[in-house]
Formats: structure tokens, sequence, C-alpha cells
């Protein structure tokens, strides 16, 4: 025991200290801000601001194209969106109009052509001219726009009053609230799923990510061939868990520090939450069955992880064996849509109690809804007897191999050394 | 005798290939003690079993009168022939690591990293990272490891490969200091003029069996001083028709000459001085390199003629 403790406070403390692990502590906050924030003010740069649509209008009803620019939220009426709508002054058939526009869209004076045939507000029918018709994503917004002009304008043919139509128009409201208890406020369920997501992306990637780690450090004494070394002061056993329970303390201090300056950061300044998001559910509870199922999950892939890390010389030698490894993590998060829509069916419920896929399974399910308690202890008493049984697995392969310094082993050979009697 | 270290009929197999095949060997207290064999005749993995890292599919090992546990295996320094250090660690802190996992309390272990760093004029760098060390001073520090806990025995694995000839030097003064002070030298090689310089006691091993074992002066002395380099006024002519000579060889300017067996050296040279000009003169045995080859040849003649006669009584 004394050795052990040895093994992990030293492995602990030169893991801590590494330049990786400052970086990756302070990198992985930003990566995350990034791909949620990112896509959005990328979007924004990278339109070149406001737009200009011109729009022939074929109708013959008065006032239209005034009501079109109202729906679009023209900032030339006083809206808010960044399309400005253009009428084309003159008359003849459409393709003569497009011949004569099709310079200036070419060149971008205008970004479009929006064409208002005779029988449009009866058919609906429209077509948008533009230079690249296939990559406009804003085209959606025009869509909206001319479908609620079309409504208004067929409702008031059947005399309802312009004053009733906003009422009469209004959207409907579902939500969803539990049997029992206290039904949720309003915008509660965007927030779970939201925070949700971050919490079942973040247990999937430290299970991962310290899996894989758990793995180098591994290797890492095979390349540098300090293992025969350690091996003459400490059992197999000792290195091996000492390696494993290192990272576990290291993944847990990141986490730790992550939480800290969540804490500290969210909610201030330009961080601050918009302010339907309810934190309501991130309940004590939760938290513990995110750091259960996060030692529970690591720990299985992390003994599976540094096997192969035992039977291989190089990260390069290591891919092969790591692959079948990775897809076991993958597998629940291609489920996840499934599982949020559908937490307690079957194919969850099933999944959620095969071992490999419990940590981040469960999780989900416990994030996106209540499954019974029994499965949730079910569930960890599966996991934590596979635990052992692998760490006991783990341990025969890592005696048996962390010598080795050939090329790595074959499936075979692997399948006969875990055969082989001690 | 009284071995501190003994090996009964241990075996090791890996797949079909029997690594160490039923070795007995026993290691004298306070001895300088040479396991010898060819490369891929059974040394490492002979040692591995001592320092417990392999476990024996057969037989016995017996560390000072008891069994080969953790306790006694933190007895032991080891410096294996693949050898490493912890590139991220300091040098100071991976000796200290070394010393603490030998079971040195930290006190301790800070105290004498502090002296052996000293001593080896690694002071200035107790604070380097270890990849930052020039190879042979990782060489030292690997010493360091091996030795700092003061074990009793202290196993080498071809510890003289790949050091430079300032690190051969001190590891070789690391081993008078150790049998010095009355504690155990184990180490193997395949360079057989070393051991011959180093060792009290051999064991020489090929194909993962015992060939031969004991005091390295007995076993010298048991081959006769049959060889003769000459080196003078002689050619073919004045060489041939030697009384109780074998063989007459030339080596660029010298004569090897090889003695029949129970002739005298002394007679020798009088014949010789009757032919011609003598400049030198050496009679010697046979050094341990040659020993080896007769040995190994004599064992497998034996082992043929064992299955031989087996074939022969089957028929």
């Amino acid at each position: 025991m004394h050795k052990l403790f040895l093994v992990i406070s030293n492995e602990y403390r030169v893991r801590v200290r590494s330049r990786s692990f400052i970086i990756s502590t302070l990198l992985a906050p930003l990566f995350i801000l990034a791909i949620s924030v990112g896509p959005a003010l990328l979007a924004e740069r990278s339109s070149h601001g406001e737009r200009a649509v011109m729009v022939y209008d074929q109708t013959g009803e008065k006032g239209l194209f005034e009501k079109l620019q109202v729906m679009v939220g023209d900032p030339q009426v006083g809206g808010f969106s960044k399309t400005h709508l253009l009428l084309w002054d003159g008359s003849g058939p459409i393709d003569t109009v497009r011949t004569r526009l099709a310079p200036q869209i070419e060149n971008g004076t205008y970004d479009g052509l929006l064409y208002l045939a005779p029988t449009f507000l009866s058919q609906g029918d429209a077509v948008f001219y533009a230079a690249d018709p296939g990559g406009l994503m804003w085209t959606d917004q025009l869509e909206t726009a001319l479908d609620k002009l079309v409504l208004r304008h067929r409702m008031a043919l059947r005399g309802v009053p312009e004053d009733d139509l906003g009422d009469l128009l209004a959207k409907v409201h579902l939500t969803s609230a539990p049997i029992e208890g206290v039904a949720e406020v309003k915008g509660a369920m965007e927030s779970r799923l939201i925070i949700g997501m971050v919490l079942i992306l973040l247990l999937y990637m430290m299970i991962l990510a310290y899996g894989v780690q758990s793995m180098n450090a591994v290797i890492e004494d095979k390349t540098s061939r300090v293992v025969e070394v350690m091996l003459a002061c400490v059992t197999p056993t000792v290195l091996m868990a000492g390696k494993i329970l290192a990272t576990a303390l290291v993944g847990l201090t990141q986490f730790a520090i992550w939480g800290v300056l969540s804490v500290g950061l969210i909610g201030r300044g330009p961080l601050a939450l918009p302010a339907e998001i309810d934190l309501s559910f991130l309940t004590v509870g939760l938290w513990i069955s995110f750091t259960a199922f996060f030692i529970l999950g690591y720990l299985l892939f992390a003994c599976l992880y540094a096997s192969i890390g035992s039977m291989c010389n190089s990260m390069q030698d290591a891919q092969q064996f790591q692959m079948p490894v990775t897809v076991l993590v993958i597998v629940p998060i291609l489920l996840l849509q499934v599982v949020m829509q559908d937490p307690n069916g079957t194919l969850a419920v099933v999944f959620s109690l095969i071992p490999v896929f419990t940590p981040i399974m469960m999780f989900i399910r416990i994030t996106m809804g209540s499954p019974p308690l029994w499965q949730v202890v079910l569930s960890l008493v599966l996991l934590a007897g596979t635990v052992l049984f692998m760490a006991k697995l783990t341990g025969k392969l890592f005696r048996l191999s962390i010598l080795s310094f050939g090329k790595a082993p074959s499936w075979r050979q692997v399948i006969a050394m875990l055969r082989s009697p001690e | 005798m009284d071995p501190i270290l003994q090996l009964r009929g241990v075996r090791r197999s890996f797949g079909s290939i029997k690594a160490v095949d039923g070795v007995d060997l026993n290691v004298p207290r306070g001895s300088i003690y040479g396991i010898l064999g060819p490369n891929g005749a059974g040394k490492t993995t002979t040692i591995r079993m001592i320092l417990n890292i392999y476990t024996p599919d057969e037989g016995s090992i017996i560390f000072d009168g008891g069994p080969l546990d953790r306790r006694a295996i933190d007895r032991i320094g080891y410096l294996p022939e693949e050898r490493g250090l912890y590139k991220r660690m300091k040098v100071q802190e991976h000796v200290e690591y070394l010393a603490r996992l030998k079971g040195l309390s930290s006190k301790e272990a800070h105290r004498r990293a502090g002296l052996w760093l000293e001593r080896f004029d690694l002071a200035d760098r107790a604070m380097a990272k270890t990849n930052e060390l020039s190879k042979g001073m990782q060489q030292k520090l690997q010493f360091i490891g091996t030795v700092i806990s003061e074990p009793d025995v202290v196993v080498l694995d071809e510890p003289f490969s790949g050091l430079d000839p300032i690190n051969v030097k001190l590891l070789r003064e690391i081993i008078e200091e150790i049998h010095d002070a009355g504690r155990t030298v184990l180490f193997s090689t395949h360079v057989m003029e070393q051991a011959e310089q180093i060792c009290d006691h051999i064991f020489l091993i090929n194909r993962g069996r015992k060939v031969l074992d004991g005091k390295l002066e007995q076993i010298i002395e048991n081959y006769p001083v049959d060889k003769v380099r000459v080196a003078g006024d002689f050619d073919e002519n004045t060489l041939a028709g030697l009384s109780r000579v074998t063989s007459v060889e030339r080596n660029g300017n010298e004569w090897n000459l090889r003695l029949e067996d129970g002739a005298s050296p002394q007679d020798l040279l009088k014949e010789l001085i009757t032919r011609g000009k003598v400049d030198r003169f050496a009679a010697s045995r046979p050094p341990l390199s040659e020993i080896f080859i007769l040995e190994v040849e004599a064992s497998q003649a034996g082992v043929r003629s064992e299955r031989e006669m087996k074939e022969v009584s089957h028929a």
C-alpha cells in the first residue's frame, strides 16, 4: 500500500505540473466556448453585413411591397433585419428583367431578384433568382415573410378585420410537466437539454481523454525503458494501478479547476447566461451521479487502454487495438438523439444496462428523465463488477506483456495470453 | 560456503522456448559472481527471476535463507540491460523516488541522494530534468538508483554495454566498493574478458542450462598450461618437428603453439633456444572464452551421446 501511494503521488505530481496539463486545463474551456459561440460569431462575420434584394411585383396588388418590407423587417421601415428590399420600377416579362439585372446580381450590387408572379397571391408562386442559389440560408427568412404575407391577404379577402389578425395567428406553446410535483418553469426543459448535453459531452470527453492518457502513461514507461527498473521495486499490479489511479486524480483535479473557474466566471460580464437558462436541475444528486459514472467509466476504459499500452511499444502500435475500444466509448454518443427522445424506451434501458455503455448511457437517461432507481442501482452494480473483472484481466495482460519489446502481438496472441495459466 | 542466493531446479519457458531449463546456482555471500554466456543463453531470464519480475515455472529461489518475497527484493539493487529514466522528473527527485521505492524514509532518501549526486559531480544538475542530461550523466544516475538503498545484493545485467570508458571505470570502482563492504555483486555479461578480470565466481550458461560453475581460479587451474606464444627468429622449417607440440600456427609476427597434455613449457623453451633466437615466450592456460567453448562442446557431446544411447536402447 505504501508503494502504491508512492507511485500515485509521484505520477500525479509529475503529470499535474507538466506543460500539457496546464495547457489542456486552460485550453479546454476556451475550446468549449469556441465551439458553442464560435459558429454564430463566424456567421455574423462572413456575411458582408447588409443585403439588398430587388423585388419584381407583377401581382398588381397595391401596398403589397410595403407590407412585405414590414414582414421582412427592412431597416428602411424601421425593422432590424439586414435585408433591404427595393421595388423594380418597370414592367414586361420576367425573363427580360432577369437579363437586365443579371450583371448587377453577378457583381454583387444586388443579392438577388425576388419575382412575385401575377398569380402569387392565389397560387403562392414566387421565384428568387440569385448568383449562387444553392448556398443561401437566409432565403428561409424571405419565405417565412412571404408566407405570412399571403396568409394575411387571404384572410383579409374572407373578411377578417386587420386588427384581429395578430390574435388569430398567435402561436401555440406546448410545455411538458411532470405528473406529480411542481410544473417546471418556462424554459426549464430547454435549459435541461442544453446543460445536459454539455455534461454528457464532458463525461464522454473525459472518459476518452483520460482513458487514452493512462495508455500513454504505460507506453511512456516502455519507450523510456524505465519499466524494468520500476518492476524491480514494485509489482506490475502496483505499477499499473498507480498509473490508472493517478490519471483519475489528474482528471478530477482538472474537473475541479474547471468547476471553480465556471462558478467564478460564468454569469459575469460577457459570459452572462441568458435569463431564461434555468440551473435548478443541477442538483447535488446529479453531480454525484456524474462523478460516480466518470470514475467507474474511466476505470473500465482505463483498464482496457492500459492493457493496450502494456502490449505496445509506441503510439502507432497502439492504433489497431485502440480503435475497437474507442468505438465502445462512442456508441452511446451516436445513440444520444434516440435516447434523449425516449429516455425510458427499450433501447435506452437495454443499452444502459450493458456495462461498457452504462456510464454515458445511464447518465444521458438521468439528465433527460428519471429512470427507475432499481435500473440505476443495477447498472452501477453491473458496472462495478465489470470494472473489478477487467482490472483482474488487465493485471494479467500487463504482467505478461509489460516486458515484451518486440512487435505488438496479434489478437490471437492476446487471447492466448488471457487464456494461459499464470 | 554461505550462499546469499540460491536457485534450485529453476525452469522458465516462453511458449515452446525453454529460456531457462533447470538451473541450480549458489551465490556466495560477499562474492562477485558472474553469469556468463552468449546472447540468448538465458542470462536475462535468470536475472529477472531473481528479481521476481518473472516467476519460475518450476523450482525455487531462496534469498538469505528465506523466501524471495517483496521484503527480500527490497534488499536487491538492480540495473537492467534496458535501463531508462523518467524524462519529466528532476534528477534529485528521480534518485529519491527510487530510493523510497526500495523502502528508505523520505529524509534518508533525500540525504543519500545529495551525497551520491555530490560524489558523481551531478549536484549542480540536481534540479534539471533527467532528459536534459548527457547520456554519460544519465548512466551515472542509473548507477546511483541501483546502489542508493545500499542493497545486500547488487544485480547488474550486461552493465558495461553502452558505457563510455569513464563510466566503465566508475562502475568498476562501484563494484569494488560494494565488494570491499562485504556485499554481493551478481552480474551477467557475454564479454568473457571482463568477467575474467572482475569475478571471483562464475556460472557459465548456454541454451538455458548450466555448463560450468565455481570459483574462477579453480576452474582455470583445471586447464593445463598448454598455449604458448613465441616470437623470434623462426619459420615453418625451424618450428617443424618440435617434440610434444600438437599444432603450430602463424599469427602475424607471432607463432601460436599448442602443447600435448602434460608437456612442460620449460622443455619447449629449451628446445626452441637450440633452434633459434627467442625474443618472446609466453605460456598460458586457455582464456575463459576458450574454456567456455570447450565446455559447451563437451556438454553438447554429452547430451548427444546420451541421446544416442537412448535411441540404441529403444531399438
